[in-house]
């Protein structure tokens, strides 16, 4: 495979939503450790409060380009050029806080990482006592409203005192989200959540992520085809070209991406000839 | 992957086995099924898996034992003074040697303000600069401030009391004290004469000795909270200096209280650098800058003066008190230790009926600029605090070192580490016997404790439940208990018995300081590898010894040979449990440099500096090359 100056593609998902709250764009959005290059080039409108899935191989730099979104590349090295956009917020603008980036977005990360010296209940208002809130009803309200969005309130709610890592790895991680949704974040970065869980939390999980559509806007790191389908309202395909960098190939409507790829790499790709 | 499979194991099931196929052929002797794994297939891994459990059962117990020896040994020991005295012997305030009276509450007094002064000035310096290094500063500087420290921690608690008696007690004298008690309301409590060996110096120099150890220790825990922890956080919108304070120093607590009863407990027991600047008064103190006397100070003084008889076991009376006190402050620091998660808070009823942060202008905060620049100046108040203990740690540490070198370098020469020592006032002397001696009686010691506690640490890794909560319990105790009163334990133990000091007392001494400490540094660096290794071995069908042998040890080594290390360090710079078990001080290095280092002859004194310098070197040299060795081993592993 060679790679064209025409490269990368402009990838437009239909109904770009740049002005919509929680709308996300990426704009030429280049990740560079030193002078190796992870991703190159992605340009990308994530459509506001709906569900859009990255899909690709191991290594070809999803995650590294979900973790641009809140800035986690600042305190390891990563540089990013381009432009990454959330809502009318220049996320790597000058005079942007990573913190403020981060507030208005939340993560769950592949491992289940509830806080484990808290409670869980110190867990799920962990954010916002960051942001310095401290009345008693605002962290209640936002403990009980976030996990209940979670499915976990029924069963936890005897017992928010307890430490969080008594709960299972499931439960563990739909703690994990609700501690992202209680900040009330705009966009939600989700780096394959399921892929340490078994198929009961997974269906859990995705239940969930269906759920949050119409809410949040969701982008999901998945290396899974099927839960792709099942999730997603939007995926966007990167592969790894020849020199190893991460791409955009394709982006689109999950329907249209999964079953009729226009691109022939990511035909190849999605009908498991490569990768 | 099926093509891959192994040839010989799918042709095993269709081969007949050769004995019983010809009937007229004799049995063959079965062979057993190989249980072990073939991961390392070399010689004695199945015996090595037979002796696993056994070892380790013999490495608990050996540590059980050593803890229970050393209070009976206390406490048979001081039966007679306390038959005598009864038990206001341990509050009673009169402490006169010569008359009848006898009582150690002056020097219960004088141990708990000087541990206290001590801990009061490293530990908040000490943390602070531990979490600089681990946190805040670039990596670059992390690295060298980090690997400074380590080695200090490797500084002979003897070196820091001769740097304090000859550069610091006279500065106290003329200018610290004096100054100190001119200052409004805080200088009352530096009232009266100012004579340079003092309360006040003694806290220094605990807080000098102790804090090497303190950040070295609290930064290797602070390290050790996983990235996971930190990233979550940090999604969450949390400020450096937020991740660090509501992630990072809850997770590291139990390392950092460990590291401060380390600390503690080398505080209270520091018997020799604290006779050397206290000034050995039996008085009640009035104020911290008059001299006075601790625990393990007037053990150290009594000790050689003592009669056989009451007189000894008067003094290991002291050491009983001390034990007891060092039992009594671990147990509080372990319950203190015990976590103490944030309550939840009541809920009013009508609490979460409606989405109210949106209305009551909360929300504002998570994207207000302003709100964001507060939250972030308490953390650069917090941090530039951790920075500046970072500096006040490094100065003092820089300052012994510097002042160190530049005394002893003019008395070194080749002459003085050829020759053996000799008598004061004959020319011509070395210090080579004290050299062959400290490498003899630490070479036995690490000789007795290496093993003991590498298997009682496998025990604790691999063992949960009352046992090994007991026995953990144990070892904490045992390395709270003041070197001095294992000195007395090899007394009663060796010396006694075999009715001559010995290198060997002296070992056994020394060991046994060093095995709890190695005991919990290995099982922390066992506990340091990651589980989903441990079980991928398992998984490829390795027996538990194999595990723990080709992947726990190996992915441990690096905090095996560190923890180790620091044992030894501080078995190095040991002074106070050598007088009670060598025969003269010009067999060990440190018991020479004190000899000397309290003479008031010039003379003796830079010979003092010499020993001391080659002392230090000897150290600093055997740390840095196992810290190359560790690093040299990880890097093989990869």
């Amino acid at each position: 495979m060679t790679v064209t100056a025409a490269f990368p593609p402009r990838c437009r998902l239909p109904e770009p939503a740049a002005a919509a709250p929680g709308a996300l764009s990426f704009e030429e959005a280049t990740i560079s450790f030193g002078s190796h290059v992870a991703v190159r080039g992605v340009t990308l409108d994530v459509p506001a409060r709906q569900v859009t899935t990255l899909v690709g191989p191991s290594g070809c730099g999803k995650t590294t380009l979900l973790r641009a979104v809140n800035r986690l590349h600042d305190r390891t090295g990563g540089q990013v050029r381009g432009r990454i956009r959330l809502g009318d917020l220049d996320v790597y603008g000058p005079a942007t806080r990573a913190e403020l980036v981060r507030s208005r977005v939340g993560m769950v990360f592949q491992k289940p990482n509830p806080f484990p010296t808290m409670s869980i209940f110190d867990n799920v208002v962990a954010g916002l006592r960051f942001a310095g809130i401290r009345k008693r009803a605002l962290l209640w309200e936002a403990a009980e409203v976030s996990l209940r969005q979670a499915a976990l309130w029924d069963l936890v709610k005897d017992r928010l005192g307890q430490p969080a890592v008594r709960l299972s790895g499931g439960q563990q991680q739909r703690l994990c989200i609700a501690r992202a949704l209680a900040v009330m974040p705009e966009v939600l970065l989700m780096d394959e959540p399921c892929s340490a869980l078994d198929p009961i939390a997974t269906a859990k999980v995705e239940r969930l992520i269906t759920g949050l559509a119409g809410q949040v806007t969701v982008v999901l790191v998945t290396h899974n085809m099927f839960q792709a389908a099942r999730v997603s309202d939007h995926v966007a395909v990167i592969l790894m070209g020849s020199d190893r960098v991460g791409e955009l190939v394709e982006a689109g409507p999950a329907g249209a991406v999964l079953h009729a790829p226009r691109d022939p790499r990511a035909e190849e790709y999605l009908s498991g000839r490569v990768g | 992957m099926r093509g891959n499979v192994p040839a010989p194991l799918l042709a095993s099931r269709a081969r007949p086995i050769p004995a019983l196929a010809a009937e007229d052929v004799p049995l063959a002797p079965v062979q057993a099924p190989r249980t072990g794994s073939r991961l390392l297939p070399f010689f004695g891994a199945r015996m090595a898996g037979g002796a696993y459990g056994p070892a380790m059962w013999l490495g608990a117990a050996v540590l059980g034992a050593v803890v229970v020896a050393v209070a009976v040994s206390v406490a048979t020991g001081s039966a007679e003074a306390f038959a005598r005295y009864g038990p206001s012997l341990v509050w009673s305030g009169t402490y006169s040697p010569g008359s009848a009276q006898f009582g150690a509450g002056v020097l219960v007094v004088g141990t708990v303000v000087t541990t206290g002064l001590g801990l009061l000035l490293a530990a908040p310096v000490g943390l602070g600069a531990a979490i600089s290094l681990s946190e805040l500063v670039p990596p670059k500087v992390a690295a060298v401030g980090s690997a400074a420290v380590e080695l200090l921690a490797a500084v002979p608690t003897i070196v820091v009391g001769l740097w304090a008696l000859l550069l610091l007690s006279p500065l106290f004298a003329r200018d610290v004290e004096p100054f100190l008690g001119s200052v409004p309301v805080l200088g009352a409590a530096f009232r009266g004469p100012a004579y340079g060996p003092s309360i006040l110096l003694a806290g220094v120099v605990l807080a000098v000795m102790t804090l090497p150890t303190l950040v070295a220790l609290s930064r290797s825990a602070l390290r050790a909270v996983p990235v996971q922890d930190r990233e979550a956080a940090m999604a969450l919108g949390a400020t450096h200096w937020q991740v660090v304070r509501t992630v990072v120093l809850p997770a590291a607590r139990p390392g950092v209280s460990a590291a401060v009863t380390l600390a503690m407990g080398r505080a209270l027991g520091e018997a020799i650098a604290v006779a050397m600047v206290i000034g050995n008064s039996p008085l009640l103190p009035r104020s911290l800058s008059a001299p006075g006397a601790t625990l393990g100070s007037a053990i150290v003084n009594q000790f050689a003066e003592a009669q056989p008889g009451l007189g000894v076991s008067s003094v290991i009376a002291l050491a009983a008190v001390l034990f007891v006190l060092t039992v009594v402050v671990n147990v509080a620091g372990q319950l203190l230790r015990r976590g103490q998660r944030r309550p939840v808070p009541r809920r009013r009823r009508g609490d979460a009926i409606r989405p109210a942060l949106r209305e009551t202008g909360d929300a504002e905060k998570f994207s207000s600029t302003d709100a964001l620049q507060r939250r972030m100046a308490k953390g650069r108040v917090a941090q530039g605090s951790c920075l500046v203990a970072l500096v006040a740690s490094a100065v003092p540490l820089v300052a012994l070192v510097g002042y160190t070198l530049a005394r002893a370098a003019p008395a070194l020469s080749l002459g003085l580490l050829v020759h053996p020592v000799v008598p004061y006032g004959v020319t011509g002397g070395g210090i080579s016997t004290a050299i062959a001696g400290s490498a003899r009686v630490l070479g036995l010691a690490v000789a007795l404790a290496v093993p003991v506690g590498l298997l009682a640490a496998l025990f604790l890794y691999e063992h949960a439940g009352r046992v090994a909560g007991l026995l953990r319990f144990s070892a904490d105790v045992l390395a709270g208990v003041p070197s001095i009163v294992i000195g007395i334990f090899a007394f009663q133990a060796v010396v006694r018995p075999m009715h001559k000091p010995s290198t060997l007392a002296a070992s056994v001494a020394l060991a046994v300081l060093m095995l709890p400490i190695m005991v919990r540094a290995n099982e922390e660096a066992l506990r340091a590898v990651p589980v989903d290794l441990e079980e991928a071995g398992a998984a490829l069908g390795a027996s538990r010894a194999r595990v723990v042998r080709s992947v726990v040890l190996p992915g441990s080594l690096p905090g095996l040979v560190a923890g180790n290390l620091l044992a030894l360090a501080r078995a190095a710079g040991e002074t106070a449990p050598l007088l009670f078990t060598l025969a003269a001080p010009s067999l060990a290095m440190t018991l020479l440099v004190y000899t000397l280092g309290t003479q008031p002859f010039p003379a003796a004194q830079q010979e003092a500096w010499a020993t001391a310098l080659v002392l230090l070197g000897t150290v600093l040299a055997l740390s840095t090359l196992a810290r190359a060795a560790a690093w040299h081993f990880t890097r093989r592993s990869r």
